[in-house]
C-alpha cells in the first residue's frame, strides 16, 4: 500500500492488460510514476523514442492546456500514446497502449482515472487552505 | 414514485472477484431499505476472469444476497449507470416491489441448438408466470455472444488470410455447432421464444468480453455458464415502456448486390459476383492493408445496411476469413449498402431516447446498446451518462454495451440488431 493516492490510481490503471505503461507527467518532468518494473516489457524496445516524442507533445500541451486542450494521441511503431490533460495544469495522464488495442474501451477508464486525479488534487488543495 | 417500489444500482471497482461480488451486492441492496429483492441483475466486464473468476464473483454476491433471489446476468463490454461509465468493474440492479412476480429461465447450448435453447428458456418463463395476477410482462435476457474459433496454427483471429473456398463456411458452421466457438445464433433463439412469449416486452443482448470476441459468460442463480441464454421474466402492475432507436443514419451509400451467402447467411461470399473482400476494398477504396487485426478501429464506422428492409438492419462486419466477410447476425435480402455512422448520428439516437423519456415517471431504466458505440465514443460516453442522469435523477438506470441487441414489443416479432440503442423503463406510463 502506498501513501500517494495518485500513485494508487495509476497502479490501478496499469492492471489493465492493454495499458503497457502510465504516468502523470509534464514537460521535462515526470510527476508521478508507478514502479517501472510493473510496465509491460513490450515497451522497452520503443521506450527511448517514445520518451523523446513525448517531450515534443508536452511542449504543445504546455502551450495549449490553458485554452482547453483536452486529449492528444500519437502512434509510434506498434504503440499508441494517449495524453489526457489534467484541467488547469500543464500535466497530463499518459498511457502507452498497443496499437491494436480497443482504444475506445481504454479511453473510458483513462477518463475515470483522470476524474479521480482531479478529485485528489482538489482534496489536496482544500487541505492546504 | 410509489412508496412500496424500491430499486438500487450497485457498483464495485475492486479487482478481487469475491470482494467485488460482495461490494456490488451491498451497494445495490442498501437502497432497498431491508426489503427482499424481487430480482437481481448482475453485469460484469471480463476482467474477473483473471482476478478470481466469475464463480468467485457470484460467491461474493451470494454472501450478501438473500437466499432464493432470482438472479441473472453476464459479461458485457462496458456499462453506464448513475455513478458513471465503466469498461472495468461490476454493476447490479435490484428491485423490491410487492406487485411483481418473477421467474428465471435458462436455455442450454445456444450455438449448437438455438431453437431448443429458446424453447427451453421460454417454456420455463411461461409456466412460471402462468398464475400471475399482473398483466404487464417483460423479459430481460442475456445470450452467449460470438466467440472467435481457435484454429491450430492460426490462433484466434478476426482476420485470417487463407485461400478462399467453401471449406471456410463449413469450418465456421462446424466449429459453431461442435465446439460452440463461432457465431452467436441468438436470432434463432429469439424466433423460437417468440412463439411462447408473444405478450412480453423483451430487452436483452449478447454477452461479450472487451471486444476481443474470445470468451463470454452468463450468470443465473449461483452458476456461471458459457453457451446459454439466461433470462428473467417479470410480471407487474407497473407500466412498461420500450424505446428503440438506431445509432446509424438512414442515408445509404454504395448499394451493391450480394450474389452468394453461406453459413446460415452469416457469411457474404460474393459481392457483384466477385470475391466479397476484394470487392468491398474496391468499393470503399481501401488498401488491402486496412483489413488487419485493427479492423475494429475502422470497420465500426462502416455499418452494413440492407436497403430491402424497412429498418435497414444495420450489421457489424465482424471478421474476414479469406475473401469472405462474416457478419454478427444473418443477412436478409440480396443487397447491402453502407450507412452513416458518426458523432452526429450517435447524438441523434441519444436525443431520440431522451425525448421519448420526457413523458411519464420512470422508476428505473435498463438499456442495451451496441459495443461499437462505446468503442467509438470512448470517453465521450460520459455525454450519454450525464443526459441520462438528468432524466432519471434519483431513479436507477443501467446501460449495457453488448455484442448484439435483442428487443421485442408485445405481439410483434423479436428483433436482433447491431448499432442500436434500446431502453426499457418501468413507471407510470401505460
Amino acid at each position: 500500500m502506498n501513501d500517494d493516492p495518485i500513485l494508487e490510481v495509476l497502479e490501478d490503471l496499469l492492471k489493465l492488460d492493454d495499458i503497457y505503461a502510465c504516468m502523470v507527467a509534464r514537460k521535462n518532468m515526470v510527476s508521478v510514476i508507478p514502479d517501472t518494473s510493473k510496465f509491460n516489457p513490450k515497451i522497452m524496445d520503443v521506450w527511448d523514442i517514445v520518451s523523446l516524442a513525448m517531450k515534443s507533445v508536452f511542449a504543445v500541451i504546455e502551450e495549449y492546456s490553458s485554452v482547453g486542450l483536452d486529449v492528444m494521441e500519437f502512434r509510434l511503431k506498434n504503440h499508441s500514446v494517449l495524453f489526457f490533460v489534467i484541467p488547469e495544469t500543464d500535466n497530463a495522464l499518459v498511457a502507452i497502449i498497443p496499437a491494436l488495442a480497443n482504444k475506445g474501451l481504454i479511453e473510458v477508464e483513462m477518463e475515470n482515472a483522470r476524474r479521480r486525479i482531479v478529485e485528489i488534487l482538489k482534496e489536496q488543495e482544500e487541505k492546504k487552505v | 414514485m410509489k412508496e412500496d417500489f424500491k430499486a438500487g444500482v450497485g457498483l464495485s471497482r475492486k479487482w478481487d472477484a469475491r470482494e467485488a461480488g460482495r461490494e456490488v451486492a451491498e451497494t445495490a441492496l442498501e437502497k432497498l431499505d431491508g426489503e427482499k429483492p424481487k430480482f437481481f441483475l448482475l453485469f460484469s466486464t471480463i476482467h474477473y476472469e483473471k482476478y478470481g473468476g466469475f464463480q468467485e464473483l457470484l460467491n461474493g454476491v451470494w454472501e450478501v444476497l438473500p437466499e432464493g433471489t432470482p438472479l441473472i446476468g453476464g459479461t458485457v463490454g462496458g456499462f453506464v449507470n448513475n455513478c458513471g461509465c465503466f469498461t472495468r468493474g461490476v454493476t447490479a440492479l435490484t428491485v423490491a416491489y410487492p406487485n411483481m412476480d418473477t421467474i428465471v429461465g435458462i436455455g442450454s447450448n445456444t450455438k449448437r441448438s438455438p431453437k431448443k435453447a429458446g424453447k427451453e428458456c421460454a417454456v420455463t418463463i411461461r409456466k412460471g408466470l402462468e398464475k400471475t395476477l399482473f398483466k404487464n410482462k417483460f423479459l430481460i435476457s442475456m445470450v452467449s455472444g460470438a466467440k472467435t474459433p481457435n484454429f491450430a496454427g492460426i490462433g484466434r483471429k478476426k482476420v485470417v488470410n487463407v485461400p478462399t473456398g467453401k471449406y471456410i463456411s463449413r469450418l465456421l458452421q462446424m466449429s459453431t455447432i461442435t465446439l460452440q466457438y463461432g457465431v452467436a445464433r441468438s436470432q434463432k433463439v429469439f424466433r423460437e421464444m417468440d412463439k411462447y412469449l408473444e405478450d412480453f416486452y423483451i430487452i436483452g443482448g449478447e454477452t461479450t468480453d472487451n471486444n476481443e470476441v474470445r470468451e463470454n459468460y452468463q450468470f443465473a442463480g449461483k452458476k456461471v455458464y458459457s453457451n446459454e441464454i439466461v433470462a428473467i421474466g417479470v410480471s407487474t402492475d407497473l407500466g412498461i415502456n420500450l424505446i428503440k432507436t438506431y445509432d446509424v443514419g438512414r442515408k445509404m451509400k454504395n448499394v451493391v448486390r450480394i450474389t452468394e451467402k453461406s453459413a446460415w447467411n452469416h457469411i457474404i461470399c460474393k459481392i457483384n459476383d466477385k470475391p466479397a473482400r476484394k470487392e468491398l476494398l474496391r468499393i470503399l477504396r481501401w488498401p488491402d492493408e486496412y483489413i488487419d487485426e485493427r479492423i475494429y478501429r475502422r470497420i465500426f464506422f462502416y455499418p452494413v445496411g440492407c436497403p430491402d428492409s424497412p429498418t435497414l438492419d444495420p450489421h457489424v462486419m465482424g471478421a474476414f476469413w479469406g475473401d469472405y466477410i462474416i457478419l454478427e447476425y444473418p443477412l436478409k435480402g440480396s443487397r447491402i449498402g453502407f450507412l452513416e455512422y458518426s458523432g452526429e448520428t450517435l447524438r441523434k439516437s441519444l436525443q431520440t431516447v431522451v425525448d421519448k423519456l420526457s413523458t411519464g415517471e420512470h422508476y428505473l431504466g435498463i438499456a442495451v446498446a451496441c459495443i461499437s458505440s462505446i468503442e467509438t465514443l470512448g470517453k465521450s460516453v460520459y455525454v450519454i451518462q450525464e443526459r441520462l442522469n438528468k432524466v432519471f435523477r434519483e431513479a436507477p438506470f443501467l446501460l449495457l454495451y453488448v455484442a448484439g441487441e435483442d428487443i421485442k414489443y408485445p405481439n410483434s416479432p423479436a428483433l436482433h440488431m447491431n448499432y442500436s440503442f434500446n431502453m426499457l423503463t418501468l413507471g407510470t406510463h401505460s
